[in-house]
């Protein structure tokens, strides 16, 4: 007879990813390796002005002083820098897509594959996505709707053409070149990624997205993501970023910049799918990844919301700087580590702004070999009178081979502050599972049930359409786990 | 003379206006009731009478036995004998009853110019209170408030008004969630209290505590002012026929 | 970087030595000047920085007779280092960081306790350790408490002094199956001093650790507090108070490691912090792959009472096992003005209100101590360091 622990480890089937396939295309891939060349090669083929090539080289010579940091709770041999490639863009995009009608039908069938069929989203009003494919954007949908509105959503190596002095004024503003190694790296060679402007009052008439894919053979993504709400605007923005499945590692080091100013609101949410490695840790994604958003404004709200279930490695701290007065930023997270994933993930809170306001919810679930961290900061500022912050911080063990980790760091220099912390660290429970086969539910959907019931707090923040995706994914995400 | 003169009150707090002129006299010996819906600003009168910060006084004045009584603190308020009991006492956890009721007792006595109680005197007294109202010693050696239940809150608030011995008694909803035998200590409590020099202004939804402490007067406030004064007929009235008809009338 | 008065002042305690002795201590003191003293670089030193003691001159101490009659306690009995004692110098060095390196290539013998298998201490042994000195001095200190199975004790570290000193601490203790010791921490040292301070304990089966740290001197403090639940059934309990004001500076680094099943450990700290003070609390769990049924709490609650305060602090959890139940909580605020309303409507002043709220904040941990002359001596230093707190002795 086994007992229901064992039940619980017999649930372990080897789950299956997914998004794992690869897509067939020519592509145009420069040699890997890194170097001043690298860069200016980048820029040349993405037509930059000066101003930007400098500013990449800047970058770069700040990364070249810097070394790589080791504090997290993460173990993974050396990334060797100059074996990754630093540009691919498909072959059938030289020219780029004028519409959609131009897009590769391999590409299109791709992301259907990945569940996003452009042309079915563009009849249905809702989502606009623009989607990049190893280095380059491939396809905005939506322009017009969106123009109408004023808002501007394009790949970023286009607003540096058509909207420089947005870009000029905003890039780097929120993430500096150097604020770490990670991130100066990516200023030195992103690629592309997505960039939004909410101009003052509009609320944007729709989900914005984007999809991320790597699909070439050692090459890394750097995107770039920079979102600015004016006064006042409101906007939604969803990311879902899947690889196919290879024995190597890829490296993944974005940067996101949102700034919010007087009244505006952005809300960000994340499904992170990239390809997290088999069940003996071979092969996956490491995704280092700095997500950082600036209140600017007064009464100004931020919110981040990810469900992360991918990646061999994940190193992020989606953050905010609660600079305004009465601004809020929120985090809500789930992380799912399984096999030998592992993930050292959390947030930043920096009150400076009175009245300023927090949220921290995270749930990490950590099975197989799986090791997860949560590592968060809460820092109130002299000036931050009257700060609030809650931070709620569960963690969900399947297995004992798992490991689940809490760092948590307050620094508060205002006594008006009022902080609060809790964290919980508990396995699935037997009763609880009992219970359920008892009332005549399988052990696999006991399991789902738990665990969904676990991150309720969080898929309720994801858009409608998301939360459901959300949840399918960490089923197929802990299928190799629980069932 | 008037114990107790509030004229043309208003009140705001987190700018909304909550008392929009409020009149009322006071005298010694008197119990007034006062009788309204929810959220019209009874809780609001009692705690700007007491002294709380967090309201704003916009308008009109407030005069206790000739003495401006908005220009003082609470604790100065308290030491002069005026007594709220609060509709939500709150909890404070570590803080033992006993020691609390030394504090307040000897505050009191301070402002007097008396001496410092006796321990022994203090302990045979507040043991003599706490039996009248029907209470466990033990809670004495308790944080105040701390995990107590509904009616037992109200019960310790009584407590402290015996021995606190006020001069105004502003009870605000004390009734509420009491079942009738604590119903019946409570007003137990607050009839030994009655006499020429003290007043009382009960907050309360119901009739049944009016049955116990018989009003002098009985007034209804509704979206911060007094709409209606009568005797105690009128808070029978009120409960067979609710408010609904005064915005009739 | 010079840490040459630390090497300048080994060289004259040096000549006092044994040559093999001298060889010892000398190895220590190279792990010392290797690592230097820690500064924020470290993870683990983050929030204290100890750089400027670097070029610091802190002379070897003479003895001295100070009138110690207010540190007196009451049914407890008394061992005293003044100036760091006359003890022998038997260590001969200890796995450790800098500051037990540094500890250990000068330490003299401090408190060495050795109760045998169900045995117990009469009465409580009070350590008092005192440092003053015309001159900067420095002392250093070991101490050993072994208890052996089922033995019981409980132990008072003291630590006070006068001016300018470092002086650092070093603590070992064994407990045997079913053994039971509190131990009581108080730390009141001056406000120029530098007090660093760090204790291990391992604890076999089914014993039991109460360890209740109170934290009122006024210079920088650091204590590093390290439990090993190494056999089933052991259980500790760790409790503080910190309470700095002016403009002291304490940190207490807890680290609890659960190596064994069905161990629990429970932590209660509460920090009061005035002035320009900064508090520092790290309090870490670690549960290891076998450590299966751990139960473990950790509870810190910070109160600030000034503009210029800073309390740093992070309840940390690594657990490499899923059979477990592990929580911590962390809170930081200020008094509740609604019971100081409450508190004010029933005739107390607002400071006499907020001062009294604030030594009910700290009673619960001080209501830990069972020692009654001790438990009324902290209560004393905590209410005199409090604004209206000689107003409430009279109450309490
Ligand atoms: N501190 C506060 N902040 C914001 N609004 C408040 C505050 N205190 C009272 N109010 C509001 O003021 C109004 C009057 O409240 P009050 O408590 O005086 O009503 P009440 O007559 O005592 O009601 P009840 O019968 O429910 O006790 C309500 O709308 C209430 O929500
Ligand atoms: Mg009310």
């Amino acid at each position: 007879m086994s007992t229901p622990a064992q039940n619980i480890q017999d649930l372990v089937r080897k789950g299956e990813y997914r998004a794992g396939f690869v897509t067939d295309v020519a592509a145009d891939t420069v040699p890997p390796g890194l170097s001043e060349d690298t860069i200016r090669f980048i820029s040349a083929k993405k037509n930059e002005p000066q101003w930007l090539l400098d500013w990449r080289l800047k970058a770069f010579a700040r990364f070249q002083k810097m070394t790589e940091p080791v504090w997290a709770h993460l173990h993974y041999p050396p990334i060797d820098l100059q074996s990754i490639s630093y540009y691919s863009q498909p072959k059938s995009m030289k020219d780029g897509p004028k519409s959609l009608d131009e897009v590769d039908p391999q590409l299109l069938e791709t992301y259907k594959k990945l569940g996003i069929p452009l042309k079915e989203q563009e009849m249905l009003a809702g989502v606009a996505v623009d989607v990049v494919f190893d280095s380059v954007s491939v396809a905005t949908t939506f322009k017009q709707k969106l123009k109408d509105a004023g808002v501007i959503f394009c790949p970023i190596s286009e607003a540096v053409r058509e909207y420089p002095e947005l870009v000029q004024k905003y890039l780097g503003s929120v993430v500096p070149q150097g604020d770490n190694y990670y991130a100066a790296l990516n200023s030195a060679v992103f690629t592309d990624g997505s960039f939004v402007y909410i101009p003052k009052g509009v609320r944007c008439p729709m989900e914005l997205s984007t999809y991320f894919r790597i699909n070439e053979r050692n090459t890394g993504q750097f995107e770039r993501t920079l979102i600015i709400a004016d006064e006042g605007s409101h906007v939604s923005y969803l990311e879902g970023c899947t690889a196919p499945q290879r024995d190597e590692n890829q490296l993944h080091a974005a940067v996101v910049e949102l700034v919010a100013l007087d009244d505006a609101q952005i809300k960000y949410s994340t499904v992170q799918n990239w390809y997290p490695g088999d069940e003996n840790g071979k092969g996956g994604i490491y995704n280092f990844v700095t997500k950082r958003g600036d209140c600017r404004g007064k009464r100004s709200k931020i919110s981040w919301t990810q469900v992360e279930t991918g990646s061999a490695i994940t190193w992020k701290y989606p953050s905010c700087i609660l600079r305004g007065d009465d601004s809020v930023g929120e985090f809500y997270s789930v992380a799912v580590t399984h096999h030998r994933q592992q993930a050292d993930t959390g947030t930043k809170m920096i009150h400076i702004g009175r009245n300023t306001r927090s949220t921290i919810v995270s749930k990490g679930i950590s099975a197989g070999h799986g090791q997860q961290s949560y590592r968060g900061l809460v820092r109130v500022q002299q000036s931050a009178e009257n700060a609030r912050n809650h931070t709620q911080c569960d963690s969900l063990l399947i297995g004992d081979a798992c490991g689940a980790h809490t760092f948590p760091y307050t620094e508060v220099r205002n006594p008006t502050a009022h902080l609060e912390h809790e964290a919980t660290t508990s396995k699935i429970g037997e009763d609880q599972l009992f219970y359920c086969l008892s009332r005549g539910i399988s052990a696999e959907d006991a399991v789902s049930m738990i665990v969904n019931g676990f991150c309720k707090q969080v898929f309720k923040e994801l858009p409608m359409e998301f939360a459901v995706e959300a949840q399918k994914l960490l089923s197929v995400t802990l299928e190799g786990a629980v069932g | 003379m008037n114990m107790l003169e509030i004229r043309n009150l208003h009140a705001r707090v987190e700018g909304k206006d909550i008392l929009k002129g409020i009149d009322l006299t006071i005298r010694a010996g008197e119990v007034h009731a006062i009788m309204g819906p929810n959220g019209s600003g009874k809780s609001t009168l009692s705690n700007v009478l007491a002294g709380r910060e967090d309201y704003e006084i916009t308008e009109g004045r407030v005069t206790f036995e000739g003495k401006d009584l908005l220009a003082l603190p609470p604790e100065t308020r308290a030491c002069e004998g005026v007594f709220l009991s609060f509709q939500y006492p709150v909890e404070i956890p570590g803080v033992s009853n006993m020691v609390f009721l030394k504090a307040a007792i000897n505050a009191r006595r301070k402002h007097q110019g008396l001496p410092e109680i006796e321990a022994v005197d203090f302990l045979a007294w507040v043991k003599d209170r706490v039996k009248k109202m029907h209470m466990d010693i033990k809670v004495l050696q308790r944080g105040v408030n701390e995990g107590f239940s509904g009616g037992e809150k109200k019960r310790n608030e009584i407590l402290q008004m015996l021995l606190l011995e006020p001069r105004l008694m502003i009870l605000d909803e004390t009734d509420s969630g009491l079942d009738i035998d604590a119903l019946k200590i409570v007003a137990e409590g607050i009839n030994t209290m009655r006499s020429p020099e003290r007043a009382t202004l009960l907050v309360t939804h119901y009739q049944r505590l009016l049955d116990y402490v018989k009003p002098d007067f009985v007034h209804v406030l509704a979206g911060g002012r007094i709409v209606k004064s009568g005797g105690p007929e009128l808070a029978q009235e009120l409960e067979a026929r609710g408010y609904g008809w005064l915005d009739a009338a | 970087m010079s840490l040459r008065h630390y090497t300048d002042a080994f060289q004259q305690l040096a000549v006092q030595l044994p040559s093999e002795e001298r060889t010892a201590r000398e190895a220590s003191l190279q792990r010392f000047t290797q690592a230097g003293f820690p500064t924020r670089k470290l993870e683990d030193w983050r929030y204290t920085d100890l750089s400027a003691l670097t070029d610091q001159s802190y002379a070897l101490p003479s003895p001295a007779t100070p009138d110690l009659s207010h540190l007196h306690l009451e049914a407890a009995t008394a061992q005293i280092f003044v100036n760091g004692g006359d003890g022998a110098f038997t260590d001969t060095g200890r796995e450790g960081g800098a500051v037990v390196a540094l500890n250990a290539a000068f330490a003299r013998n401090g408190l060495d306790l050795d109760i045998g298998p169900g045995q117990s201490l009469a009465q409580p042994l009070h350590v008092l350790t005192w440092t003053g000195h015309r001159t900067s001095a420095m002392t250093h200190l070991r101490h050993r408490i072994r208890l052996g199975a089922n033995a019981r004790a409980t132990v008072i570290f003291h630590h006070a002094g006068e001016g300018a000193y470092l002086t650092t601490q070093v603590t070992d203790i064994d407990l045997g199956p079913g053994a039971q010791l509190t131990l009581y921490r108080v730390q009141d040292e001056s406000a120029g001093s530098t007090h660093l301070a760090q204790s291990d304990v391992r604890l076999a089966r089914d014993s039991v650790l109460d360890a209740i740290s109170i934290d009122l001197g006024d210079g920088l403090a650091r204590h590093d507090l390290n439990v090993h639940l190494d056999a089933p059934g052991a259980q500790a309990g760790l409790y503080g108070l910190y309470a700095p004001s002016g403009r002291a500076h304490v940190d207490n680094h807890t680290r609890i490691h659960h190596r064994a099943p069905h161990c629990g450990s429970r932590e209660f700290f509460r920090g009061v912090v005035a002035g320009s003070a900064r508090a520092v609390f790290n309090g870490k769990v670690v549960v290891h792959e076998q450590a299966v049924k751990t139960d473990s709490e950790t509870r810190v609650a910070n109160l600030l009472l000034s503009k210029t305060a800073e309390v740093y602090a992070k309840p940390e959890l690594e657990i490499y096992n899923d059979d477990v139940k592990c929580a911590h909580g962390a809170t930081f605020g200020q008094i509740d003005e609604d019971a100081v309303y409450y508190l004010r409507a029933r005739g107390l002043e607002a400071d006499v209100a907020r001062a009294l709220l604030t030594q009910a904040f700290a009673q619960q941990v001080i209501d830990r101590i069972t020692h009654a002359p001790l438990r009324a001596l902290v209560t004393r230093r905590f209410l005199e360091r409090l604004p209206q707190g000689a107003m409430l002795e009279t109450l309490l």
